[in-house]
């Protein structure tokens, strides 16, 4: 069994079926899932990270049932996540960003922390530490002490990604990594997902830059209308004629 | 450590001023600065919900009014010596605070803002309407009597000084170090995008239960304070606009700044005694300066900076 498994997920927005019965396992490597605009793909990720809950099937992780749980109980078993739209912290610093995202593994209570106990300064030294490693592994270093609201789009996206790490995933769900980079920082980020699987962690991501996808993921699902119409490997997936029609046909010449 | 040490020295000349403003200021003026105090210890348990998680609570007096009233009960129909009604009035205040919770802290920015004024309300109109009957209506419970501290009665102003900011003293420590652990952490993460704050891993709905329970049990014991010095307590201490002020004093000194929200008491609480002179305009001049500081300064008098500390 692969480490997360979709089975017959639906969900409906009024009368739309945003998702309509989507299976497919996401095994360890990088997966891509891709489709059309309005395909469902964001949403299968909020069904996924639990900001949604699903009206039928269910997300299996590391063989435990994790359907509707809390975002934050999700987190804390291993399934760390970045948003389409950049969503930091933006009145914090760049360090506490990815401080927060490590909050699920800390232990410390109120009295432990008004109390200064040593295991609260412990556990605080040990998550800094731990924190400003995750900065360097994106790039970040020397820039922990900076206002979030202060760094550029790239590197918004680049602090995304190491607050999730901080959270110490076995899974992160990437959405739209590449949104809004120019082509050398679209390289770097290659670079960093294969950083990122070589910790041993999985990647699933979402992405419309098809030179990205091609380049980095393993395996490829695609979806188009909520509907699953194919997954496999990158170059089978390529020469799919119902992928073709739905989705790379359509994008042809597009650079989007 | 320069840039470390310089808020240190501030903060000590600050302690130093006040510890001898009691022997050189008239008894009119430190009964001013007690009052200061109280509001100080009112802003800074606000600030803790408003300042660093975002809640929009605009019904602070609330929590401050059922602690006060429960000192005042158990001290005058029980005869417990009413510092030691501490503990009760801040579990009173927290749990009422848990209880109206449930429906507040679904609600975000302006809707909580309207519900909280709401629980302000009830309360204000249950005291008048001598709620259980414990409550003696309009009139308030009198008699309440002196704190007694390590064996000393504290009668005046500047007896109760002392122990009014004592109690701000503590309460800028135990923020302080709230505010600097993962806990502060948190409620700034929720503060600032609390769909990305679960996200990443942070129980929400825990920290802002937690944050919403410990500001308004604090606010809880500053009632008790507030009935030792008044010795006479009455519903019209703990109207709507007592939660205005308190509410004023987070964001115009700086919501989430420590030094602000202290900054933010002594202006709003202080400066009306100021305009004292210019008789029934002083409201109006201290309004008008409200809306000049707000504009010249929206973050606040003394902002809390993104990287640095409280």
């Amino acid at each position: 069994m692969s480490l997360l498994e979709l089975q017959g997920l639906s969900k409906r927005f009024g009368g739309v079926a945003a998702v309509d019965g989507v299976s497919f396992g996401v095994p360890d490597g990088v997966t891509g899932l891709i489709g059309p605009n309005g395909a469902g793909k964001t949403t299968v990720f909020n069904l996924i990270t639990g900001n949604i809950r699903p009206d039928r099937g269910t997300v299996t992780f590391a063989d435990t049932d994790i359907t509707g749980l809390a975002p934050h109980r999700i987190v804390a078993r291993g399934i760390a996540r970045t948003f389409q739209a950049i969503r930091l912290f933006g009145g914090l610093s760049v360090l506490d960003n990815v401080l927060a995202g490590a909050d699920a593994g800390l232990r410390a209570g109120l009295l432990a922390s008004v109390l200064r106990l040593p295991a609260q300064r412990r556990e605080e030294r040990d998550v800094r530490e731990a924190g400003l490693a995750e900065l360097e592994f994106v790039g970040l270093a020397g820039k922990g002490a900076a206002p979030a609201a202060s760094l550029a789009h790239g590197e918004r996206r680049r602090l995304e990604i190491a607050r999730a790490l901080a959270a110490r995933p076995r899974l992160v769900v990437l959405d739209e990594p590449a949104g809004g980079l120019n082509e050398s920082e679209t390289a770097d980020l290659s670079g960093l997902v294969r950083r990122i699987r070589a910790r041993g962690v999985t990647v699933l991501l979402i992405e419309h830059d098809m030179g990205f996808v091609m380049e980095v993921c393993e395996r490829l699902v695609v979806l188009e209308h909520g509907v699953k119409i194919a997954e496999g490997p990158p170059e089978a997936i390529r020469r799919d004629p119902r992928v073709i029609e739905a989705y790379l046909g359509a994008a042809e010449g597009d650079p989007a | 450590m320069s840039r470390r040490g310089a808020p240190a020295v501030a903060a000590a000349l600050f302690a130093a001023l006040l510890c001898i403003a009691p022997f050189l200021l008239s008894t009119y003026w430190v009964d001013v600065l007690d009052s200061v105090g109280l509001y100080a210890l009112l802003a800074l348990s606000l600030n803790l919900i408003l300042g660093e998680a975002g809640l929009y609570d605009m019904g602070h007096a609330a929590f401050f009014a059922v602690g006060a009233y429960t000192a005042a009960i158990l001290s005058t129909s029980l005869g417990i010596p009413v510092l030691l009604t501490l503990p009760a009035s801040g579990c009173a205040a927290g749990l009422f605070a848990a209880l109206v919770a449930l429906p507040v802290l679904r609600l975000r920015g302006d809707y909580l803002l309207i519900v909280t004024i709401g629980v302000g309300e009830i309360v204000r109109i249950a005291l008048v309407n001598d709620a259980f009957g414990l409550t003696g209506g309009s009139n308030g419970i009198f008699g309440i009597p002196r704190p007694v501290l390590l064996g000393w009665r504290l009668r005046t102003p500047e007896q109760l000084f002392f122990l009014i900011w004592g109690a701000v003293a503590v309460t800028v420590l135990v923020f302080g170090r709230l505010s600097a652990s993962r806990f502060g952490r948190a409620l700034r993460a929720i503060r600032d995008d609390e769909v990305a704050a679960e996200g990443s891993g942070i129980d929400t709905a825990r920290a802002k239960l937690t944050v919403f329970v410990l500001g308004s049990a604090w606010a809880g014991m500053a009632g008790t304070l507030f009935a030792a010095k008044m010795t006479v307590i009455s519903p019209e201490s703990f109207g709507f606009w007592e939660s205005v002020l308190v509410f004023a004093m987070v964001l115009l000194g700086g919501a989430g700044s420590i030094p602000g929200v202290l900054l933010g008491a002594f202006l709003v609480a202080g400066l009306p005694e100021l305009f004292r002179g210019l008789a029934s305009a002083r409201m109006l001049v201290f309004g008008l300066a409200l809306m000049v500081m707000m504009v010249v300064r929206p973050r606040g008098l003394w902002p809390r900076r993104a990287g640095g500390g409280p």
